[in-house]
C-alpha cells in the first residue's frame, strides 16, 4: 500500500469509520452485558445482578415466544411469497413490448413502498372497520358478509399480512423488472423461431436467468418481515389477545411494557441470530451461483 | 408461436393478439386499483367531515371541505411535521458529511479490510431495529437525552449511514479515476479532489441518497415511538396520538396522514432511478 493511499484511509476512512462502529458496536456490546443481567426499571432497588444465562432461559421457556415466533414464521411465509409473486407478475406484465405508458405505471406501482407504514396501517385499519369501513361494505354488495376482522383472532393475522403485502409488493417488482428488462431479447427471437410458446419460454429462459433477482429478493423481503413491526402495531398492537404477536412486537411488549431490560437485551440478540442465520442461508446461495450466471 | 403462419389463420393471430393485449391491460388496471385505492380512500376521507364519514353506505361524492387541514395545521400536526423536518434533514446531512468521505475512501483504496467492512455495512441491515433500541435507550435515559432531537438523530444514522456509505461508494467505483489522478499531478490535494471534483460529478446520486435517506427517516416509526416525547415527536408518533379513548378521529387521521405521505411520494419519484439500488443495499453485491 502506498504511502498516499494510507494517509487517505487515516483521515478520510477512520473518522467516519470509528463513528459508525461507535454508533452501531457500542449499542451490541451494552445489550449482550444487559442480556447477562437482571434489570427491572420500575424495581431500581434491585439493581442490576448478573444472572448468567438465566435471560436466555426465560425467553425459551416462555410459552408466549413460541407463539410470536409461529406468527412470525407464518408472517414471513405469507408476505414474502405473495409480495414477490405479485411483483413477478407486475413485472412480466410491465415488461412487455405492446404496453404504452410503461413509466407512468411503474412510478404509480412503487409508490406503496415510499409510504409511511404508520400511515397504511391507519388507512387499512380504516377501512376493514366495520361499522364505517368501505372493505366490508363492498363485499356485503356482492354478499360476503365477513366478522369484524382485526378483532377476530383467526383472521387479524392474514389481514395484517395483505397490508404488508401491499406495502412491500414494489421491492420485488422492481428488481424483477430490472432483471427481466436486462435479459438479451434475442434469446427469446431465437426461441420464438424454434416454435416455443410464451409460457415455454417463460419457463426456460425468464425463470432461470432470474434465480438471482430471486434470490436477493427473498434475502431482503425476510430480513423486513422479520423486523416488522409498524403496520401491525398500529393496526391491532399484537391483539385481540396476543393473536397477532409477531416477535418484535413480543419485544417492544417485554421491554416497554414490562420494562424488563435483561430480558428484553437477551431476546433481541436471539431475534438477531435467528435474521443472521437465515440471511447467511441465501448469501451463500446467492455467492454460490455467481460463478455461472 | 410458429413464424411460418398458414395465410388463412391470420385473421385468427390478429383475434389473439388483441386478446392477449384487453388481457394485459385488464391486470395493469388491477394492479392500479390495488395500489392506489388505500391512498385514494386516505385522501378522500380527508376531505369530508366527521358527518360524512359516519354515514354508511360510505360516501364517494360529497362537497370536499379542508376544515381538518386547517385544523391540523393551526395544532399539533404543525409541531409534528417541524420535528420530523429537523430530525430527518440533520440526520440526512450529517450522513453524507460523514459517509461520503468514508465511501470515497473505501471505493479507491484497496486494502484488506475492505470486503469485512462492506460486510459490517450489509450485516446492519439485518440486525433488527429492537436490537439497538433497548441499549440506546437505556443510555438516553441515563444521559436525560430522552425526547431531545439528538436522541432520535443517533438512532437513526444507525441506519442512514450505512447505507449512505454504500449507495455512494458504489457510486463512485463505476468512476473512471483518471480525472482525479489528472488532478492530484497537477497538486490538488485528495481533500480537494473529493470535495471539487467527485462530488460535483456524482451530485445526481448524492441528491437520490440523501433523498431516500430522507424518505426513510420521515417514515421512521419504531426508535421515534419510543425515544421522543410530547415536545420532540414526529409525524408517524403524532398520528397515534389521534387514537382516543373513544375510538380514533378518522378524519384527522386521514388528513394527518396526507399530509405525511404527499412529500415521501414526491421526493422518492424524484429519485425512482436509484431506488433498485438504494433498496437491494448491499446484497447485489455480496
Amino acid at each position: 500500500m502506498t504511502t498516499a493511499s494510507r494517509r487517505l484511509i487515516v483521515y478520510f476512512l477512520l473518522p467516519p469509520l470509528l463513528i459508525l462502529l461507535a454508533i452501531t458496536i457500542y449499542p451490541f456490546l451494552f445489550g449482550i452485558y444487559n442480556s447477562f443481567h437482571d434489570w427491572v426499571l420500575y424495581k431500581p432497588q434491585l439493581g442490576r445482578p448478573f444472572v448468567g444465562l438465566k435471560q436466555y432461559a426465560r425467553i425459551f421457556s416462555d410459552s408466549n415466544f413460541w407463539t410470536a415466533l409461529g406468527h412470525s414464521l407464518i408472517y414471513v411465509a405469507l408476505s414474502v411469497s405473495c409480495s414477490m409473486f405479485l411483483g413477478f407478475v407486475q413485472a412480466l406484465v410491465l415488461s412487455r413490448d405492446e404496453i404504452k405508458g410503461k413509466g407512468v405505471i411503474r412510478s404509480v406501482l412503487i409508490i406503496p413502498l415510499v409510504v409511511a407504514p404508520v400511515v397504511i396501517g391507519f388507512a387499512f385499519r380504516f377501512m376493514y372497520n366495520s361499522d364505517l369501513g368501505v372493505l366490508p361494505w363492498l363485499l356485503e354488495q356482492i354478499g360476503v358478509r365477513i366478522p369484524r376482522i382485526l378483532g377476530h383472532p383467526d383472521w387479524a393475522l392474514f389481514a395484517v399480512i395483505l397490508v404488508d403485502i401491499w406495502n412491500q409488493t414494489p421491492l420485488p417488482f422492481l428488481v424483477f423488472l430490472a432483471a427481466v428488462q436486462s435479459i438479451n431479447p434475442e434469446l427469446y427471437e431465437v426461441a420464438g423461431i424454434d416454435g416455443a410458446s410464451y409460457w415455454q419460454s417463460l419457463w426456460h429462459i425468464t425463470i432461470p436467468l432470474l434465480r438471482r433477482a430471486f434470490l436477493v429478493v427473498l434475502l431482503i423481503r425476510t430480513i423486513d418481515a422479520f423486523k416488522a413491526f409498524d403496520i401491525l402495531y398500529v393496526m391491532t398492537e399484537g391483539g385481540p389477545g396476543r393473536a397477532t404477536e409477531v416477535l418484535s412486537v413480543f419485544g417492544y411488549r417485554l421491554a416497554f411494557v414490562g420494562w424488563r431490560m435483561g430480558t428484553a437485551s437477551a431476546f433481541a440478540l436471539i431475534l438477531f441470530y435467528i435474521i443472521v442465520g437465515i440471511s447467511t442461508f441465501y448469501i451463500r446461495l446467492i455467492q454460490r451461483g455467481q460463478s455461472y450466471v | 408461436m410458429s413464424r411460418n403462419v398458414k395465410p388463412g389463420r391470420k385473421t385468427s393471430r390478429r383475434w389473439r393478439k388483441l386478446g392477449v393485449l384487453i388481457g394485459l391491460y385488464f391486470l395493469i388496471g388491477l394492479f392500479l386499483i390495488w395500489t392506489l385505492f388505500p391512498i385514494y380512500w386516505i385522501v378522500l376521507t380527508s376531505l369530508k367531515t366527521t358527518q360524512q364519514v359516519n354515514t354508511m353506505p360510505p360516501l364517494f361524492f360529497f362537497e370536499p371541505t379542508l376544515e381538518t387541514y386547517a385544523k391540523l395545521f393551526s395544532g399539533e400536526a404543525m409541531l409534528a411535521f417541524r420535528n420530523s423536518l429537523i430530525i430527518s434533514s440533520s440526520t440526512v446531512l450529517i450522513g453524507l458529511m460523514i459517509g461520503f468521505p468514508a465511501a470515497y475512501t473505501l471505493a479507491r483504496v484497496k486494502f484488506r479490510a475492505r470486503d469485512q467492512l462492506n460486510f459490517w455495512v450489509l450485516s446492519m441491515r439485518m440486525a433488527p431495529p429492537f436490537a439497538f433500541l433497548v441499549p440506546y435507550y437505556l443510555t438516553f435515559r441515563f444521559f436525560r437525552l430522552l425526547d431531545t432531537y439528538p436522541a432520535l438523530i443517533i438512532v437513526n444514522m444507525t441506519f442512514t449511514l450505512p447505507f449512505t456509505i454504500w449507495m455512494l461508494e458504489s457510486v463512485i467505483e463505476e468512476m473512471p479515476v483518471e480525472l482525479e489522478e489528472a488532478a492530484l499531478v497537477d497538486g490538488c490535494s485528495r481533500a480537494g479532489v473529493m470535495w471539487r471534483i467527485v462530488a460535483p460529478l456524482i451530485a445526481p446520486s448524492i441528491a437520490a441518497t440523501a433523498i431516500l435517506s430522507f424518505v426513510f427517516c420521515w417514515n421512521e416509526f419504531f426508535f421515534a415511538y419510543v425515544l421522543t416525547g410530547n415536545s420532540t415527536r414526529t409525524m408517524p408518533v403524532m398520528l397515534t396520538s389521534l387514537i382516543g379513548l373513544m375510538g380514533v378521529d378518522w378524519v384527522k387521521m386521514s388528513a394527518a396522514g396526507t399530509i405525511s405521505i404527499i412529500p415521501t411520494i414526491i421526493l422518492a419519484l424524484l429519485a425512482q432511478r436509484f431506488l433498485v439500488r438504494g433498496l437491494t443495499m448491499g446484497a447485489i453485491k455480496a
